[in-house]
């Protein structure tokens, strides 16, 4: 919910929503920059990107759709007045990030960070309290939350996965990003079903023409903005791709995705906003195998977001609804004997198939008023339904058949969430209280939990422009899949809504305190300490886990119901802003993550304590040159060991870890534009682990040696791009 | 709080189901020479087409035992627990059930963690049973469960391979596999 008028897309309850400080003040940044006041350059890729205008926007003096206001003239030493140089100004609009815990990136700067290959959720793993599941790329854990126990939203629409074919391109074309933030704990009463992190993404500016379509090795993709009337804009992107290298690998292999985004936003002639957002992605891998003609796997989802927006001075109200289609398959034709010519071919080849559908509706309200200049009143209701039209599962969680991981077949949900701002001074003290209820129907059984969530948030202005924050709050959430493979992790995933929640509910309690503060020299420096104790009523780390039972030498399960996980850490980060030559950002985090079975305390899965991020980005005339450094201690990994009775050799047991030496990397890109008549293009290099550093990931016994040897991880990727913006 | 009536209706029409998980089958079990009682059940899996044959998931958790000291819990093929003693084939020996809270679990026991032994709360315990009449030999439908003391030397959790005989010890409860009503 934000203060005034806005031209931006209002964002729905699951955006971050304003906290402590009640509306988000809005900030419009003008940064003059000295060194060009001259000749201004051209606009160049990698500058400050067009960006919304803030809610504030029609009371500014330079609305988004306003001819600027003339520069003021100042007088000469003989008082005469000189018409001022023009500065370059690179317009810096947005929400003010009230909550000193959330860390904000802009699209265009998330994009070009060297390492990110240009999409901006790999950036995220730079950030402090991120780490992935593999190398640079996977999804986020944040803070040791499970991915898919965290949520990651475009304009307030939760995306039911991030990536496509797991370890690819994001589902959302870059050019749709205005501005990524990530809120690592601490969320307000707005978000329920949660207990991980909190991705947020903004649409980009919608003013203006303009069309980008980029090309590389693996995909093409274009990006159209164009103004259907003075009062609607419409934004549409899309891409289409396929993992050539797999084809190089097997010829036989057919893999493609394809990606879509449009919104469409009309202001009402009472100032009444209409935001109408589409998003899709679909993943499709076809593959023979033996005797196997085709064996073909089928990703997707698509939402339709439409929302109704008023704001007026003081309150803000909003109301929308969205439909939810998700398909997660798999298919396999078996070959079947040649006939004979002229003999009968049979019955058609049989068919196997896995998987299913889903669809959904979400229906969501909120609002805000200020009775008082002391009081600021939020609230807001939501409710979901999803039915699941299920085959037999496609993924197995565990290779034994247990009904506490069964499959929903339906799910509705409902929440309902109230929060006062209370102005005080300096302080602002943010109560908040959520209430669930949360229902579903499996296979052979239903469930329904009802919770109440207390949270609070005292946030503080401290001088020198410094704010600190201090948050507490409980939370619930249903428990959410992630996919355990090998060496990477993901989740969320589409068609696992109500998976387990018959097991119960996961609880989270968590305390975090952070600051923010001004360094000078455009640097700002960032601070935060959190503890999360975590309930989990399904643990998928711990599913198909083993422990070994060396007295009677068998394995047993880890039993993965009903297990506490707790996560201590700090955080630090020190920024340089944009406009200068000179940006990027240093990060480290300490984090200690572990795993309560009971009977005995283990690092938790991505128990990595010490993790270290630089990067930068040095833009020189039309050249732009980045590098990023990334550092980290080892997890404990499970390490094969024998004991008297494991005369067949060796074993593994969850209890029996192992932390292989720190990991470094380094990633590059280079980047330059070119200013052409009417357009312009950019061409960039970027090399992902430039340093051919292989990440260890696991530990396994040499069939030939039978000596224990490092799995390693070696990921290079290097990507040529062409950007052209018409 | 006032806004939580206004999200009833969002379930109303969902029924919630005794047990939060399906129960193909279920012995209850009687007391012979101890007073134990209550239903051991073979709970479903979960799945939109499971499969006819696999294994299944035990749960004891309504089984009442006078006192915190552990039992171990065997299946049997025969068709009432009155057949003789050593008449009847063990199927699977589900190992051992305690006490926990109101509840009754399954612990896998001599676990070393960290140089320590000790027993683990499992809670629950998969066995390769399931309800299949052109499965027989691993249908419970046929089968009784039974408890007894444990034993010095007593056998891991696992199959019966063809054991013939209930062995030493009396049947402190019993109980006939039927499917549920």
């Amino acid at each position: 919910m934000q203060s005034g008028s806005s031209a931006r897309p209002a964002e729905p309850s699951r955006e971050t929503p304003p906290r402590a400080g009640g509306a988000r003040a809005p900030r419009r940044a003008l940064i003059a920059v000295a060194m060009s006041l001259a000749a201004p350059r051209p606009a160049l890729a990698g500058d400050a990107p067009a960006r919304p205008p803030d809610p504030g926007a029609a009371a500014a003096p330079s609305g988004p759709h306003e001819p600027p206001a003339a520069e003021p003239a100042e007088p000469d030493a003989a008082g005469a007045a000189l018409p001022r140089e023009r500065p370059e100004v690179i317009e810096v609009t947005g929400e003010a990030p009230v909550e000193p815990s959330t860390i904000e990136l802009d699209g265009e700067v998330a994009r070009s960070t060297p390492g990110a290959l240009g999409e901006q959720l790999r950036t995220l793993a730079l950030l402090p309290g991120v780490t992935t599941g593999i190398a640079a790329s996977g999804y986020p854990i944040i803070r040791g939350a499970l991915p898919g126990e965290s949520r990651f939203t475009y304009d307030g629409i939760e995306l039911p996965m991030l990536y496509h074919f797991a370890l690819g391109n994001q589902v959302i074309h870059p050019s749709f990003i205005g501005q990524l933030e990530l809120r690592a704990g601490g969320a307000g009463a707005e978000q329920g079903e949660l207990i991980g992190g909190l991705v947020t993404m903004t649409p980009a500016r919608a003013e203006g023409t303009r069309t980008e379509l980029r090309a590389n090795p693996i995909e093409i993709g274009a990006f159209h903005l164009q103004p259907l009337s003075p009062a609607t804009s419409l934004a549409v992107a899309g891409r289409v791709g396929t993992l050539a290298l797999a084809k190089i690998y097997n010829p036989d292999y057919d893999l493609y995705y394809v990606d879509q985004q449009t919104q469409i936003v009309h202001r009402l002639g009472n100032g009444d906003q209409l935001t109408l957002t589409s998003l899709g992605a679909i993943d499709y891998f076809g593959r023979p195998d033996v005797g196997i003609k085709l064996h073909s796997d089928l990703l997707g989802f698509h939402r339709l977001d439409g929302r109704w927006t008023r704001s007026r001075d003081g309150w803000t109200v909003r109301a929308g609804v969205e439909t939810q289609l998700d398909t997660l398959r798999a298919t396999t034709i078996y070959e079947m004997p040649q006939a004979p010519p002229g003999v009968d071919p049979g019955p058609a080849p049989l068919t196997h198939r896995e998987g299913g559908a889903s669809y959904g509706a979400r229906a969501y309200a909120d609002g805000s008023m200020s009775p008082a200049p002391w009081l600021r009143v939020r609230g807001g209701l939501e409710a979901r339904h999803r039915t699941l039209v299920n085959g037999k599962a496609p993924f197995k969680l565990s290779t034994s058949p247990d009904p506490y991981l069964g499959l929903a077949r339906r799910v509705d949900a409902g929440g309902a969430w109230t929060a006062l701002d209370l102005h005080a001074a300096n302080l602002t003290i943010t109560p908040g209280l959520r209430g669930d209820l949360y229902g579903a129907e499996l296979y052979g059984a239903t469930t329904r939990h009802l919770t109440v969530d207390p949270r609070l948030a005292v946030s503080a202005e401290l001088p020198s422009g410094a704010r600190a924050e201090l948050s507490v709050g409980a939370y619930s959430a249903p428990p959410q899949v992630s996919l355990f493979r090998n060496s990477t992790v993901i989740g969320p995933l589409p068609m696992t809504d109500g998976v387990g929640s018959n097991a119960g509910m996961n609880h989270a309690f968590e305390a975090e305190v952070s600051a923010r503060l001004p360094l000078g020299d455009g640097l700002e420096g960032s601070v935060a300490a959190y503890y999360r104790n975590t309930h989990r009523a399904v643990d998928f780390g711990v599913v198909d886990q083993t422990f070994h039972q060396a007295v009677s030498c068998r394995d047993f399960p880890a039993p993965y119901r009903d297990l506490d996980t707790r996560a201590i850490g700090a955080e630090v980060m020190v920024r340089r802003e944009l406009a200068r030559s000179v940006t990027g950002w240093l990060t480290y985090s300490l984090a200690k993550l572990d795993r309560d079975f009971g009977f005995v305390r283990l690092p938790g899965d991505f128990d990595q304590r010490h993790t270290l991020n630089a990067t930068a980005q040095w833009r020189r005339g039309a050249w732009s040159f980045g590098g990023t450094a990334h550092l980290h201690t080892g997890r404990a990994l499970r390490y094969p060991t024998s004991d008297a009775c494991s005369s067949a050799g060796p074993f593994t047991s969850l209890d029996q870890l192992r932390r292989p030496a720190p990991t470094w990397r380094i990633d590059l890109r280079a980047e330059r534009a070119y200013q052409l008549a009417g357009w312009r293009m950019s061409l960039t290099f970027e090399v992902q682990n430039a340093s051919l550093t292989k990440e260890v990931s696991g530990y396994e016994v040499d069939p030939e040696t039978t000596r224990v040897v490092e799995q390693t991880v070696f990921l290079p990727l290097a990507v040529v791009g062409l950007e052209i913006v018409l | 709080m006032r806004l939580l009536p206004w999200l009833l209706p969002v379930c109303a029409a969902c029924g919630v189901t005794r047990e939060p998980y399906e129960v193909l089958a279920s012995a209850n079990l009687l007391p012979g020479a101890a007073d134990i009682h209550g239903p051991l059940e073979l709970l479903g899996t979960g799945d939109a087409k499971p499969d006819s044959v696999s294994e299944h998931m035990f749960a004891a958790y309504h089984v009442r035992l006078p006192d915190p000291r552990p039992r171990r819990i065997r299946l049997f093929t025969a068709a009432s627990c009155d057949a003789p003693h050593d008449t009847v084939a063990l199927a699977w020996n589900l190992g051992q059930i305690r006490q926990v809270g109101a509840e009754t679990h399954f612990f896998s026991t001599d676990v070393e963690i960290g140089g320590r032994v000790i027993d683990v709360d499992v809670v629950t315990r998969f066995a390769y049973i399931h309800v299949n009449p052109d499965n027989p030999a691993f249908d419970a439908l046929g089968m009784i469960a039974v408890v007894q003391d444990l034993e010095d030397g007593d056998t891991p959790p696992g199959p019966g391979v063809g054991t013939q005989g209930a062995g030493p010890g009396a049947w402190l409860a019993c109980g006939v596999f039927a499917r549920p009503r």
